[in-house]
């Protein structure tokens, strides 16, 4: 039986629309077709609790992901360091993310160096991954928790973290997570012990956290990858990862597109619906 | 300052090795090949061996056998005992071992987390929701979208009455018009996460493989 127009659309090979999304995010990155970026609240608002810090403030970064939500969060990591040693925030590192630990490596490693910040824990630590109730226990005693950054080094003999006990030396954490950890942040540094927080979510999270922006639990938040590309416009970084993925040229090409293809399939298969209706009549 | 960190010949390589084992996994988008095969199962091995490598590394070995064989602190005899129990699971005789670790992890979690879940994020979250319609500056619409949103989601979630007659079902049918907005919104961010991952390797693939191999070269 011969297939109508509407039928072999319905049924289209999806190969085309994989050339389509493709071709979405190669040729904004290829020809870096520019377009202004406008930040949302969420983002603007960690960005002043961030430039409201004064010089030599504590903060935690916590990257609590793996290498599966990489792409969506490391180039938050990376704007929010360079954020902070431009401001001179001394920031403690670690993650609840086994996986995690050496991400945290790369990325301190490599922005301290783009900063020319010596690694002799003055400006930042690594502490990487502890097992166990952590985000309670860092607000009794942190030094007892960790002991050790990443290298081994006793953390008492490190200078940022001079006099430092607990979270109470800390004025800001931010968490960076793919998972449901944000909740623990909110829960535990949050709630029990009164810290200011923020987190860095994955797309797939975002809905479920901007309840806790609009009742003041979050101070923050940085919304999937176009968050890291809003952070690094308001940080006048202008060719981080962020910005060239999720920049608004290749954003709004994929927006457009998607959204597109959604109407279209929509109105086709309401088509179809009606005309096998009528046959059916 | 920030400044630039020269690329090595070895950056160079990984590029091609990363590149290379992408393309391969790309190409399951045409059809199911040999390539792809060969992509997928190198990542599933090395993520295995990776893993495995890491927790013994980073947990069993600083976490229990240091303390336990070399320090000679016997407590840490109870935590691999508890822990052993878990692998009981294969034996039908004595997989019943298994619930013990489970039952204290269980007690431990609950404990750990209900309370403060309670106050984060129910009653935090109901005193949040609780604003007022009126204020100095007049009727605030944006409190009143809140509270009706709230008000209506529970309301379509309240089984108690049969969801008949006018009075009860314009607050359902508007109950279900945020959740569907709230679905959609989730929906909308999923889909942007995954292109977030497709973007993630195509930066790669354009910045890292291609520029930087240029750059190399010239």
């Amino acid at each position: 039986m011969k297939k109508s127009t509407i039928d072999k659309i319905v049924n289209i090979n999806p190969r085309y629309v994989f050339i389509l999304v493709a071709l979405a995010v190669i040729l904004p990155m290829v020809f870096e077709v520019k377009m202004p970026t406008i930040t949302s609240p969420p983002v603007e608002a960690l960005y002043k609790e961030m430039e409201s810090l004064p010089p030599d403030s504590r903060i935690i970064l916590s990257l609590d992901y793996d290498p599966a939500t990489e792409p969506e969060l490391h180039p938050m990591a990376e704007a929010l360091l360079r954020h902070a040693f431009r401001k001179g925030i001394r920031v403690f590192g670690m993650t609840l993310n086994l996986q995690g630990q050496n991400l945290g490596v790369e990325v301190f490693a490599r922005i301290s160096q783009e900063f020319g910040i010596p690694d002799d824990g003055s400006r930042y630590v690594w502490a990487g991954f502890r097992i166990g109730p952590v985000l309670l226990q860092i607000g009794e005693d942190m030094i007892e928790v960790f002991q050790t950054d990443f290298q081994g080094r006793d953390l008492r003999s490190l200078p940022m973290m001079k006099g430092v006990r607990n979270l109470d030396e800390f004025e800001l954490c931010i968490s960076l997570s793919g998972t449901n950890v944000g909740y623990n942040w909110i829960n535990l540094p949050g709630t029990r012990y009164g810290k200011k927080i923020a987190l860095g979510v994955t797309g797939v999270l975002v809905a479920n956290f901007y309840p806790f922006l609009q009742s003041g639990q979050l101070v923050g938040m940085l919304p999937a990858l176009k968050g890291a590309a809003e952070y690094e416009h308001l940080i006048d970084y202008h060719t981080g990862r962020g910005k060239r993925g999720m920049g608004f040229s290749v954003g709004l090409s994929l927006c457009c597109l998607s959204s597109v293809l959604i109407i279209l399939g929509n109105i086709f298969y309401f088509m179809q619906r009606a005309k096998e209706k009528q046959i059916e009549q | 300052m920030e400044s630039a960190i020269d690329i090595g010949f070895a950056d160079i390589l990984q590029y091609w090795i990363g590149a290379f084992l992408t393309l391969c996994i790309f190409s399951f988008l045409y059809k199911d090949n040999v390539l792809y095969k060969f992509g997928e199962a190198l990542f599933v091995g090395t993520s295995v061996g990776y893993l495995l490598g890491l927790y013994y590394d980073q947990i069993a070995y600083p976490r229990l056998v240091v303390p336990l064989f070399y320090q000679g602190k016997l407590v840490y005899l109870i935590a691999c005992t508890l822990g052993l129990m878990y692998l009981t699971r294969f034996s039908r005789r004595y997989g019943w071992l298994s619930r013990w670790p489970m039952a204290a992890l269980i007690g431990f979690g609950s404990g750990y987390a209900i309370p403060y879940m309670v106050q984060a994020q129910l009653f935090k979250q109901l005193g949040a929701s609780m604003l007022p319609l009126w204020s100095s500056a007049g009727f605030e619409f944006n409190n009143f979208l809140i509270v009706a949103g709230v008000l209506c989601t529970l309301f379509y979630f309240f089984f108690s009455i049969e969801h008949r007659g006018k009075l009860v079902k314009i607050p359902i049918r508007v109950g279900i018009i945020y959740i569907m907005v709230s679905f959609g919104a989730t929906f909308g961010y999923t889909v942007m996460a995954r292109f977030s991952l497709l973007i993630g390797r195509v930066n790669f693939l354009w910045y890292k493989w291609i520029k930087e191999t240029v750059n190399f070269i010239t």
